[in-house]
């Protein structure tokens, strides 16, 4: 059992600087929960505050129940994962695994159990002489995992594990500790700037910017729902599309881009919900799957046909990204290989108003929370 | 490799790099080869004239001469317990205050640490004295804590160490906090293993000054089982004359300790005179 509680936590360095503002996250037993956001939003800090390094300027910190705001790092039952992985360079893999487990002044047989066991489920055990320096990035990355799981603490925290990692290697290590969470049924506490690794790791997902919590949810319901136009853009690859124009009533309403470049009916379920925003500014956000071309729409469907000239057709192998602007607003959209077009060719796209998200100008908050629309 | 010689302008350029090389390193050995032969030489075949490097008969007597005029059995051990103290002292009090100013957090570190730098700017010249009636007030005169007492720090080896101890990366010392280690233990089992070239390099330089410091044991003493090799070196000259056999049979042995201990440091001597960007 291994709950983690923040409560208002906020941290202000040098006296002025607020990195991390009153944040408030419920971690449950054996959830993997990610903390992801642009650099310098607080997420590290606020990992480093539950790990006890940094020390907490106001709110408390609960494991299990028990504040531990003051408690020394040594005597939260937490274990770390680095971003440089911060192995010990002087010592073998094997002593790196066990100096937390010698410190605290474990039996010799248990060390090495312990350190042998940690090293099979990492495939580690070949390696256990050597020193850090004679191992490539992904062995001292899992050796690094490894100084935790002997450990058994009752939270494991990553600060951004991966990032040193190559791509290919990076995929390879995200299913390998998705996997180890299922196996070692632990709490973890992720810190990533990446929102893939977010989405595909994380049972709950806590974005943040400037040190504010801007939505905490589970993967799909963030992507989904979107609270507001910065999780909106944040999360999903490539990024939403953002339009700015206003709601106008003519036969109905109606999307009108600033120079009217988009002017699209309003589908049905908007209707209702966009109704006090007749002549006011607007965001209008839309993912690049939710564009078509001529070939992939579905004759059916209820589309908004925009012409534009296609600037850039960048071909991934199973889909095709296409860049064109409307109204000076970049546009990406997501179409399928069935199609073969070309750079500087004018083309019809076709926008499902149906799964458009719609914000509010001022204050970015998306006007359908909770997916009532 | 390529196969096609360098044209022979480029060839005739390196063979005058390595004429003037060799000439270098030659004239930088030329005090070393005269030191060795006058400790051969008959104290009149010194003052031949024109001079001549090879003696006519090699007087190897000088050598045990030498240490025999003066108690040099006891200058050895003075000097050894001096330079041990030293290189002792300096590096278990610089790793440790290096360690406070590079990673411990207290008001006005910064603000302190610049007054150490700036004692550096301070000659010997101008502190000798002062430090001297320290010493004599304290009636530390002709005793081994006023012979050390000024070398058992340095503020050149807290520097040094502080620069190479901010290099390391400060997310070891995390881990090993959450690992369960204590301020001391992070210093004593993580930093102080992982600086082994800078502490190579603060134990050489500082067995070499405290080795070959003159004037500060010639000062604080005025009994001879409490002087130095250096003075013991030094006091083969009078007024008058000096015995240069015998000196320079004396100065032959001094430099046997370092050239020893050179050989065996060497690899961490030359990485620590690139290290620190010093000579020494």
């Amino acid at each position: 059992m291994a709950e983690v509680k923040l409560v208002n936590v906020t941290k202000v360095f040098d006296g002025d600087v607020v990195a991390v503002n009153a944040v408030n996250v419920d971690i449950k037993d054996k959830e993997f929960v990610v903390l992801v956001g642009p650099s310098g939003c607080g997420k590290s800090t606020t990992l480093r505050m539950i790990a006890g390094l940094e020390e907490i300027t106001s709110g408390d910190c609960y494991i299990d129940d028990h504040r531990v705001n003051e408690v020394s790092p040594k005597d939260r039952d937490i274990a770390m994962v680095f971003q440089n992985y911060a192995l010990y360079p002087h010592m073998t893999v094997a002593e790196n695994m066990a100096f937390g487990l010698k410190l605290r002044k474990y039996p010799k047989e248990e060390i090495d159990k312990r350190v042998n066991e940690a090293a099979k489920i990492l495939g580690l055990d070949t390696y256990l002489h050597r020193k850090p320096k004679a191992l490539s990035g992904g062995q001292r990355q899992r050796v690094a995992v490894g100084r935790a799981i002997v450990r058994k603490p009752k939270v494991f925290l990553f600060d951004e594990p991966l990032s040193n990692l190559d791509a290919k290697l990076r995929v390879q290590m995200r299913t390998e500790i998705s996997k180890l969470h299922h196996r070692l049924g632990a709490t973890m506490i992720y810190v990533t700037h990446d929102q893939t690794e977010a989405m595909t790791m994380g049972t709950k997902i806590v974005v943040m910017k400037d040190g504010f919590i801007q939505q905490i949810d589970s993967p799909l319901k963030l992507y989904n729902h979107p609270e507001n136009k910065f999780v909106g853009g944040f999360i999903g690859s490539p990024a939403m599309n953002f339009v700015e124009g206003k709601i106008a009533r003519q036969d109905g309403l109606r999307f009108v881009s600033t120079e009217g470049g988009l002017n699209a009916d309003v589908a049905d379920r908007h209707v209702a919900g966009l109704e006090k925003f007749v002549d006011q500014k607007i965001w209008l956000g839309i993912r690049p799957e939710d564009i078509y071309d001529e070939e992939t729409r579905d004759a059916n469907g209820s589309y908004q046909e925009v012409a534009s000239t296609l600037e850039v057709v960048e071909p991934m192998g199973n889909e095709i990204y296409l860049y064109f602007t409307v109204d000076g607003s970049q546009i990406t959209a997501r179409v399928s290989t069935r199609t073969n077009p070309e750079p500087g060719a004018e083309a019809k796209l076709y926008f499902d108003m149906n799964m458009a998200h719609y914000f509010d100008y001022d204050t970015e908050r998306s006007i359908f929370l909770d997916g009532e629309a | 490799m390529s196969t096609t010689r360098k044209p022979w302008y480029r060839r005739f350029g390196t063979v005058l790099v390595y004429i003037a090389l060799i000439l270098l390193g030659l004239s930088m050995l030329m005090p070393f080869i005269w030191m060795l032969s006058t400790s051969l030489m008959t104290e009149l075949e010194v003052y031949n004239f024109p001079p001549k490097f090879i003696p006519d008969t090699w007087r190897w007597e000088n050598f045990i001469e030498a240490m025999t005029l003066q108690p040099f059995g006891r200058y050895f051990l003075n000097s050894a317990i001096i330079s041990a103290v030293a290189v002792t002292g300096q590096l278990l009090f610089c790793s440790m205050a290096a360690y406070a100013f590079a990673r411990v957090k207290f008001i006005g570190s910064d603000k302190i640490f610049a007054v150490y730098i700036s004692t550096m700017m301070i000659p010997m010249i101008v502190w000798i004295i002062p430090a001297f009636l320290l010493v004599n007030t304290f009636g530390l005169m002709n005793s081994y804590l006023g012979l050390v007492g000024p070398w058992i720090s340095n503020v050149w080896g807290i520097f040094l160490l502080r620069q190479f101890f901010l290099t390391i990366p400060k997310d070891l010392e995390d881990a090993a906090r959450i690992d369960g280690a204590s301020e001391l233990r992070i210093f004593w089992t993580i930093i102080l293993p992982l600086s082994k070239p800078a502490l190579a390099t603060l134990a050489i330089f500082s067995f070499m000054n405290a080795w070959k410091d003159f004037l500060w044991p010639l000062i604080v003493t005025n009994q001879t089982n409490m002087r130095t090799v250096e003075v013991g070196i030094a006091n083969f000259s009078n007024v008058y004359s000096t015995d240069w056999p015998h000196q320079m049979a004396a100065a032959v042995i001094v430099l046997l300790p370092i050239i020893i201990f050179f050989v065996i440091a060497q690899k961490h001597f030359v990485r620590g005179i690139t290290f620190s960007g010093m000579k020494g």
